[in-house]
């Protein structure tokens, strides 16, 4: 048990009320779930809800597939009150933002809802829900585009607006939104899901607010915040005392080939965690630059990963954390810097390089890198069985690292992200796209005591005459790293099969078209290993071999030194 | 030929049922199961029943059995060395699953491992096209080596998975061919034949579960059938599946991943008599054991469905009764976390050690431990008397582990105890009603399970829901469901096409296909009973990627009314409907039953086999205030008896709490119905 101070309230209260709050967040996100048009928000659930105090304090927060949300809500909200003071709103005014800068969410598709929750007079609450829209304009289908410099080329941006008036949607605006994006009808379907969460949360906010009586309401939300706090101080203290150092590097922006440092400082000392991302290249010109906020949520994502994954999201848990990065930097770039896919490359990349600084102080609980990008494909054309325009979107998983004493998972998304595949009976069926292979891609993991997982392949050929993909990806140069003496997996790997048989090469991060018939081929990386591969079993490598994921050549490379029955 | 038994093995006890049809009259047997091979207690069981009912075994009618053996088969991993024979480029299906991992922030979590092995997913070349059309016929040469080498491997079963096979099942027919003639020993299951939808993954898995877990089910179901024999009991054994009905013991063989939820499955089907009987058209069952909460739905007298589930992350995608379990019951362990709350579970002290109170060796406090403590549970209620439970060891280990290191009494730790786990309680059933659109509070509670009566008063509390039922012998409610479960198969079919392309008479002829072949399936072993078929068909907005199931009629569907039940149930779930939008079929879904003349049996009495004892008093603690509270006998309540709390009323296998000020009375056929508690009366909720 914790040292810090009794909480007011007792601590059965406490759990059977942090229990109603998370309940209705959960409520309010499966609102949106379950509602919402959109296969994003729908189908691979890249949205979140959360309730907030109204000094904009988090007190719930559910989200089901998107870890990346934890740390952006608090900024969300924060840029809407700064523009909307709290006692401008009125029962009914909801507010609309998708504005990453200064903060805000993460991209210009992550759209953010918030709104108070008043009882007969006052705001005793606030709701607030993003979520990943189709389309939000600009160069490309799905506003993530790769070969843009700007914010202005990646989409429509939405400063903080009042989108509801007491309860009544302003028309005039959303018909602005509506003329700048490609797909008006979802982007009103997913708005209204949005503003369904809010109304769920409203509901019942206030069935727990008269339930409870206020005293007892206001002092149990600043109960659930100290209980937070103490939890993740506790577990603070619990890691050693230290300042841990790491870095990682981007291939490449997507614009020149310059690599990408990014670095990490994270110092830990008397129950606080500070994270200094100084070190950290300048911000860069393709569209892989973040804002703070971002940095924050991948912070939170490794604190709750190492030090107690079960623990509630709320701002109790962040109190004692704190982050920096320098100012134009790829983690705290100036507007106008493009954005959009530094929540598939970049900030997969900034938990890799935290996992990698807490190696050092405490190396049972961190995995080895991962595959550090989201593989996505972004694929679209003519489709000629109905003449009718057609996109699939997928993001690809890859290896995990290893840990200290287990394998990473094979073929699997890792810490960001965890979007589900699409079938490939539903491919097939829906778009003019033949799947010739979907599989692990044997020799892709980082050998060690421990191996890192395999990477996966998918192999798509085109039956549309023409067909434009947009591929993002990266960990082409810089493979994912091993740890405790484990090695770097094999990385990502991108080439078309022309019909004729050749192959052409691909860089990671591309914008191009193939013909009727080309066979795209995307191998995403392997995990890296986990110690010494002289320290693996006989039996597991060869078990390895049994099952096809380690050829014999591969084998007698990477452990053949220490087993003689591995060479040939 | 009246004696109808239902049979429900479960991990410590297997519970019988058996009903007198010509007496009107119903016993409850217990007898301790025998999990090395559960047929030997089935059996000796009947036969138990059978001396206590004064019957004959020639008089059996029925003998309906809710079994776990597939599903512990699966769970422990003990099943047949299975190969999978795939399209080539797709091995690693069943390992990539949906490439999504189970926990979010626990990077230590792992997926389950492949019920095939890599080595043993073999790929075949051949290849269908997403409407059907052979892409690339089946290079039956390689077939051959393939099924060579599957004989080397010593494999006992044989997975069928190929691509697009639920369009087209030519290709699956013929390697389950050539697999019948070469390798006639082994068991081989076909994914289009248990699966008739899209979504390779789910189909490849269920059809490997299938193969994993029938070999086990078919040597049981054997071994159950050789030990009637010889006890003299010739009638054979029904299983009850999944989906709320029964199917006979030879298609259990070949389907036994229909079985895996069998055992819930019975209590809410019970929960469906029920409703019925009593005029309760919505009804949400809660069965609370001493591992977990198992809750379902039901709504306007029909069961929610699901068409899809998992069980310990591995998907199948099989017609099922919705049923949503969570950690929370009798075992639910106690424990203080890092932030200094008191949590109640997930952990479980399980049969062994168990509460600290059974003195089998648990220290650590239990649910059953607060209950004891607070007076709710008797000493010696369990099983009425045939068990002793250690109060002092219950108070020392709710002392030791979370009133002292809270600074709380004995009682209000117990009592925190039982508001934390009522809480995740009413979180699963929020969970279960509110996000598929339904108001808890439109509905009435059936608590049942050993621990459910406890409980049940501060759940509907919790809810807001008026009425509150408590079957008449709820520790065996899942085998008095079994009794009440019709033949019932469930045909799913992937089936999609936008409304406007419809041509006429084509939705017609799809479903008659399916009833048809659903029909013909089942025709044989059900012979003569009267069969009556349902329709439904998935729908959803062009675009979405979820469908919902609308019940149709087959004299009526003209697009107009499947687009019209389609919006009315899409504002029911969700809240809204977009008449503008266009709508498509996703699937149909056929569903026949089989007359099965369940009249007279389901929750009339029970006789009682425990001897009545005299009214008493004990102290019981509520809301921090110590009740001398009324114990009443469960047995000796008459219909229309009218009860005021604070009481317990108790009977076999369980105990029902009533709060001060809380009425309850003993409806028709000795159901007992609890009135919400008095709130004024007792001021509980201190919050």
């Amino acid at each position: 048990m914790s040292e810090a101070q009794p909480t007011p309230i007792d601590p059965v209260t406490l759990e059977v009320m942090r229990h109603r709050w998370t309940g209705i967040a959960e409520e309010m996100c499966a609102a949106l779930v379950r509602t919402a048009y959109s296969t994003n928000i729908k189908d691979r659930r890249d949205c979140s809800a959360a309730l907030a105090l109204p000094t904009s304090e988090i007190l719930a927060q559910a989200e089901v597939g998107t870890p990346l949300h934890l740390g952006i809500m608090p900024g969300v909200i924060a840029s809407v009150l700064r523009r909307f003071p709290l006692q401008e709103m009125r029962p009914g005014d909801v507010y609309l933002t998708n504005l990453p800068y200064p903060e805000g969410p993460g991209h210009l598709p992550d759209v953010s809802m918030v709104s108070a929750i008043f009882d007969d007079h006052r705001p005793i609450a606030l709701a607030a829900s993003t979520a990943h829209h189709v389309d939000m304009g600009g160069f490309a289908p799905g506003s993530m585009p790769f070969g843009v410099t700007e914010i202005y080329q990646e989409g429509l941006q939405i400063p903080p607006i009042r989108i509801f008036s007491q309860g009544r949607l302003d028309e005039q605006l959303l018909a602005l939104i509506n003329q700048n994006v490609r797909t008006g009808a979802a982007v009103r379907g997913d708005l209204m899901a949005q503003f369904a969460c809010a109304q769920i949360g409203q509901r019942r906010v206030k069935e727990l607010w008269a339930a409870t009586g206020p005293e007892r309401f206001a002092q149990a939300m600043t109960a659930i915040l100290d209980y937070a706090e103490r939890r993740m101080q506790a577990g603070i203290a619990a890691l050693p005392d230290g300042v841990y150092a790491a870095e990682d590097f981007l291939d490449d922006d997507g614009v020149t080939d310059e690599p990408v440092r990014i670095a990490a400082q994270v110092t830990i000392a008397a129950g606080k965690l500070h994270v200094d991302f100084q070190g950290t290249s300048r911000q860069v010109l393709g569209p892989l630059n973040a804002r703070l906020s971002a940095a924050k949520a991948c912070v939170y994502y490794v604190a709750k990963a190492v030090i107690d994954p079960d623990l509630p999201t709320c701002a109790g848990a962040y109190r004692p954390i704190t982050v920096t990065a320098p100012e134009g930097s790829l983690l705290q770039a100036r507007f106008p810097a493009a954005i959009g896919n530094a929540n598939i490359v970049t900030d997969q990349r900034v938990v890799d390089v935290l996992l990698r600084a807490l190696y050092q102080a405490v190396p049972e609980r961190v995995c080895a890198a991962c595959s550090g990008e989201m593989n996505l494909l972004n694929l679209g054309g003519i489709d000629p069985r109905t003449g009718e325009y057609f996109n699939y979107v997928e993001t690809y998983g890859g290896g995990q690292g290893a840990m200290h004493d287990r394998d990473g998972e094979d073929g699997i998304h890792t810490h960001l992200t965890n979007t589900r595949n699409t079938p490939v009976e539903v491919i097939e069926r829906t778009y003019p796209l033949e799947v010739v292979r979907y599989g692990l891609v044997p020799d892709s993991a980082g050998a060690g005591g421990q191996r890192g997982g395999c990477g996966m392949v998918r192999e798509l050929r085109t039956k549309s005459p023409r067909t434009t993909i947009t591929i993002g990806a990266d960990r082409r140069c810089f493979t994912p790293w091993g740890l405790d003496g484990g090695l770097a997996a094999e990385g990502a790997h991108c080439y078309v099969r022309l019909s004729d048989g050749a192959e052409r090469e691909l860089p990671t991060k591309v914008h191009t078209t193939l013909q009727a018939g080309d066979c795209l081929v995307i191998q995403t990386p392997g995990g890296g290993g986990w110690g010494d591969p002289a320290r693996r079993d006989l039996a597991r490598i060869e078990a390895d071999i049994a099952d096809g994921l380690l050829s014999p050549g591969q084998a007698e490379l990477a452990y053949g030194k220490y087993h003689h029955s591995l060479t040939r | 030929m009246t004696i109808r038994i239902a049979i429900d093995t479960g991990g410590t006890f297997t519970d019988l049922v058996c009903v007198d049809q010509s007496q009107g009259r119903a016993f409850v047997h217990k007898t301790a199961s025998t999990p090395d091979d559960p047929s030997r207690a089935l059996v000796e069981g009947i036969l138990e029943v059978l001396r206590v009912a004064g019957a004959e075994a020639q008089a059996v009618e029925l003998l309906v059995h809710g079994t776990t053996v597939a599903t512990n088969a699966l769970l422990q991993r003990q099943g047949a060395r299975v190969a999978l024979i795939t399209t080539r480029g797709f091995r690693d299906v069943l390992q990539i699953q949906r490439q999504d991992r189970p926990s979010l922030y626990d990077m230590r979590q792992r997926r389950p491992v492949p019920l095939v092995p890599r080595r043993l997913r073999f790929e075949l070349t051949e290849r269908l096209r997403f409407d059907g059309t052979v892409e690339t016929p089946v290079d039956a040469d390689q077939l051959r080596q393939i099924i060579n080498h599957i004989a080397d491997e010593q494999c006992d079963a044989v997975a069928v998975g190929l691509l697009h096979s639920y369009v087209n099942g030519a290709h699956e027919r013929e390697v389950a061919q050539a697999l019948a003639e070469r390798l006639p020993a082994a068991a081989v299951s076909v994914s289009h034949q248990l699966v008739a939808e899209h979504g390779e993954y789910e189909r490849f898995n269920t059809c490997a579960i299938n193969a994993f877990v029938q070999p086990v089910m078919q040597r049981y179901l054997q071994r159950i059938d050789d030990r009637l024999s010889n006890a003299g009991v010739t009638t054979p054994v029904v299983v009850m599946k999944s989906n709320g009905g029964v199917m006979p013991a030879g298609r259990a063989g070949h389907r036994a991943v229909e079985t895996l939820l069998s055992g819930p499955a019975g209590g809410v089907m019970a929960g469906v008599g029920i409703a019925a009987q009593h005029a309760r058209n919505n009804l949400i069952t809660a069965d609370m054991g001493g591992t977990s909460l198992d809750v379902a739905v039901i709504h306007q007298g029909q069961p929610s469905m699901a068409r899809d589930a998992e069980l310990a992350g591995l998907a199948m995608k099989v017609p099922m009764l919705d049923i949503h379990t969570v950690g929370a019951g009798g075992g639910s362990l106690g424990w203080i976390d890092a932030g200094g709350a008191l949590r109640v579970g997930p952990k479980s002290a399980g049969a062994v050690p168990g509460p600290a109170c059974y003195g089998r060796g648990g220290s650590r406090p239990t649910v059953t431990d607060a209950n004891l403590v607070l007076g709710r549970l008797a000493p010696e209620s369990l099983l009425s008397g045939q068990m002793t439970l250690n109060l002092e060891a219950a108070r020392r280990a709710i002392h030791d582990h979370l009133a002292r290191p809270l600074g709380l009494s004995i009682a209000d730790a117990a009592e925190g105890m039982i508001r934390v786990v009522n809480t995740t309680m009413t979180a699963a059933i929020r969970k279960l009603t509110i996000e598929r659109g339904h108001d808890p509070r439109e509905f009435a509670l059936c608590a049942y399970g050993g621990a459910g009566p406890m409980h049940a008063a501060e759940l509907a509390q919790e809810l807001g829901v008026a009425e509150t039922v408590i079957p008449v012998s709820p520790g065996v409610t899942s085998a008095v469901g079994l009794l009440m479960s019709p033949p019932r198969e469930d045909r799913v079919q992937t089936f999609v096409c936008p409304l406007a392309s419809l041509r006429p008479g084509q939705l017609a002829t799809a479903l008659d296909r399916l009833a048809q072949e659903t029909l013909e399936q089942t025709a044989a072993a059900l012979q003569g009973r009267p069969a009556e078929v349902a329709f439904r068909v998935g729908l959803r907005y062009q675009g979405q990627g979820h469908e919902l199931p609308v019940a149709v009629r087959r004299d009526d569907l003209s697009t107009e009314t499947l687009a019209s039940a389609f919006h009315q149930a899409h504002e029911q779930s969700y809240g809204f409907r977009r008449d503008e939008e266009p709508v498509e079929l996703a699937c149909l879904w056929v569903v026949v039953t089989y007359g099965l003349e369940t009249q007279g049996i389901s929750t009339s009495p029970i006789m009682p086999t425990s001897a009545p004892r005299p009214a008493a008093c004990r102290e019981i603690v509520f809301a921090g205030q110590s009740y001398e509270s009324l114990v009443l006998e469960r047995a000796n309540l008459t219909p229309g008896t009218p009860l005021q709390g604070p009481a317990v009323i108790e009977q076999l296998d369980s105990t029902t709490v009533l709060w001060p000020g809380q009425s309850a009375e003993v409806a028709a056929q000795g159901l007992l119905v609890l009135a919400p508690i008095e709130l004024s009366s007792t001021r509980r909720m201190k919050r």
